[in-house]
Formats: C-alpha cells, structure tokens, sequence
C-alpha cells in the first residue's frame, strides 16, 4: 500500500491528474482512510489558492509615465498625423 | 538595442491551426486589445500597464538578483512589447506573449550580470531529492508521526486578509531555488497553463511538475509553520 510519506510526494501529479490511472487509484483509496493525507491534500489546495490570490503591486509612479510618453513616442514615430504638423513645427522653428 | 521578441511555438500537445488569422480567434478579447494598442489608444496601454507591471516585476525577480534590476527588464519588456505588436500572432495570447517576453529578457540579463542569480541550475535536477515533507515527521514505515492539523476556519481569503500571512508567502517565494520560484510564479500565481509554463520556459512537462511540486511543498510547509505557531 501506498504511504503517507510516498502521498506527499504524489500530491501535485495527482492534483495535474498526470499518473496512471492506477496510481491515482491508489492515492484515493489511501485519502479514503487517512486523515492525516487529508488534511495534506487540503493544505495543499488552500496553499495553491492562497497564491493565486497574491495581489501584485502597483506600478511606481515614475514607471507609469516614462511607459505612457514611450507609448506616445512609438505612435508618433510610426502613424501618427500628428507627427506630421510636429515636423513640421520644427521645421518652421528652424528657420 | 536589439530588441529579440521571442517566437512561441505552439506546444506540441495544441496543434498549430494555420487557417487561423493573424490574431486568432481563440483570444478574441486579446485581439480587440491589441487592436486599440496599435491604434495608439494611451487609455489601453495604460490599463496594460497597470494589469501587468506588478506582476511582471514579480515574475522577473526569479530571474535576476534585485529589485531594481527587476524594474530594467520589465521597462525594457514593455518597449519590446510595443515594438514587437504587429507580429504577435495571439496564439498563445497576449497574457502568455508579454511573459515570454519578459522571460526572454530577464534570463539574457541575469546571464549577462554577475550578480544574476544561476539559472542555469534548471533542470539539473539538483531539487529533485528534496522531499516534500521532512522526513522527520514520518515513521521509519512512512506513516505519519506527526500528521498536519487542520487549517481550521483558516479559508484562503482569512488568511490572506491578515497581512502578515501576505508578506509569510512573498518570503517564502522569494526563498525558492530561482526554477521554482519561476515555475510557482508563472503557474499558481499568475495562472498560466502548464502547457504555455513549458514554452515560457524552455522546459519538460515532467520538470515544470517536479519544479512546481518542490515549490508548493516549500510553501505549505511555511504556512505550516506559520500556522503553528500561531496556534502556541
């Protein structure tokens, strides 16, 4: 029979559902009998929901705005008609 | 500056679909996104920035050493991004593009620096002896001698709320070995499929899952403790 020890080793192929069926027939029957797996098995899908509820930090300030103007940069460099009446401003300046 | 934005092959479990236009239809909210991006809405693209940033920092320091570092590469992310636009093909979609990106750059930069933390150890197996549970909490017949007890009332989001639990687990990822923490970030933390983690980065199923299993043990056993001392 499967052990508690070898359970905890199995945990995420069982929860990937990525063994053979007869493995994980195994892995059933043993949390079927055992608290102590249970109680594993359980700490490990609250560990994984846990993560996915992590939030990310914002983003710093100073980030935001050299990202935006680089944004702008890009449009105008590529498509935009507004880069078109700025050419020509300089242009306009340099005479 | 070369800007390399990284191809993703499709995996070989999801055949390509050739027929498919340029921004398929399997992500049709990626392709609208993309859309006003290239029409240079600044509302989208700063709506990107503050869904990703965050998240690309976080993904970005399992792969160099600080947090400035970190910051770097994913300004640098966002520009190769921009520039790459027009080829993304929205196979993969753009959330799994954008983290490609960021790793493709992130690894080139730890290599480049020696401060880099040594991703090179993926793969190596060097963790897969690493047991999920301390053998000490085992009898010499791998039963449990000391079995976990229960989270009780302790749902994800109780815990969570306490912000020391928060700051428990942002340590405790920081504390993987750089593959796992690659793995847990781009899996439990972001979400991403097992199938698009692989392509990400450049790995076996098999080792995302032996990575992603180390990871995981590491961290319920933090909580463990955690919750255990809670509890004295």
């Amino acid at each position: 029979m499967l052990t508690c020890r070898e359970l905890t080793e199995l945990t995420t192929d069982y929860l990937e559902r990525r063994m053979p069926l007869r493995d994980w027939l195994r892995v059933r029957v043993h949390i079927a009998i055992c608290r102590g797996c249970r109680t594993y098995l359980a700490q490990m899908k609250q560990t994984i929901r846990l993560l996915g509820l992590l939030p990310p930090e914002a983003p710093p300030p100073h980030a935001r705005v050299e990202l935006l103007a680089s944004f702008r940069n890009t449009h105008s460099n590529t498509q935009s008609p507004r880069d078109i009446t700025r050419a020509g401003d300089s242009a306009t300046w340099a005479r | 500056m070369s800007i390399t934005i990284p191809a993703l092959s499709p995996s070989a479990s999801s055949p390509r679909q050739d027929a498919s236009p340029a921004t398929s239809a399997a992500h049709p909210e990626d392709a609208a996104l993309v859309g006003r991006l290239l029409a240079g809405d600044e509302a989208a693209f700063a709506g990107l920035v503050e869904q990703y940033h965050g998240r690309l920092v976080r993904l970005a320091l399992a792969f160099v050493a600080d947090r400035a570092t970190a910051e770097e590469v994913v300004q640098d992310t966002w520009l190769a991004m921009l520039t790459g636009l027009r080829s993304f093909e929205g196979r993969s979609g753009l959330k799994t593009w954008i983290f490609s990106i960021l790793t493709n750059r992130a690894k080139t930069r730890g290599h480049r620096e020696k401060s880099s933390v040594p991703f090179s150890a993926f793969g190596d197996g060097h963790t897969a002896h690493e047991p999920a549970v301390a053998p000490a909490r085992f009898t010499a017949a791998g039963s449990w001698s000391a079995a976990p007890e229960p989270w009780i009332d302790e749902t994800p989001e109780t815990l969570l709320l306490r912000g020391e639990v928060r700051t428990l687990i942002e340590r405790a990822i920081a504390g993987l070995p750089p593959a796992q923490r690659a793995v847990l970030t781009l899996r439990d933390v972001e979400g991403v499929a097992s199938a698009d983690v692989c392509n990400i980065l450049g790995i076996r199923e098999t080792n995302q899952r032996v990575l992603l299993h180390r990871a995981r043990s590491r961290i319920r056993a933090a909580l463990e403790q955690h919750v255990r001392r809670d509890r004295c």
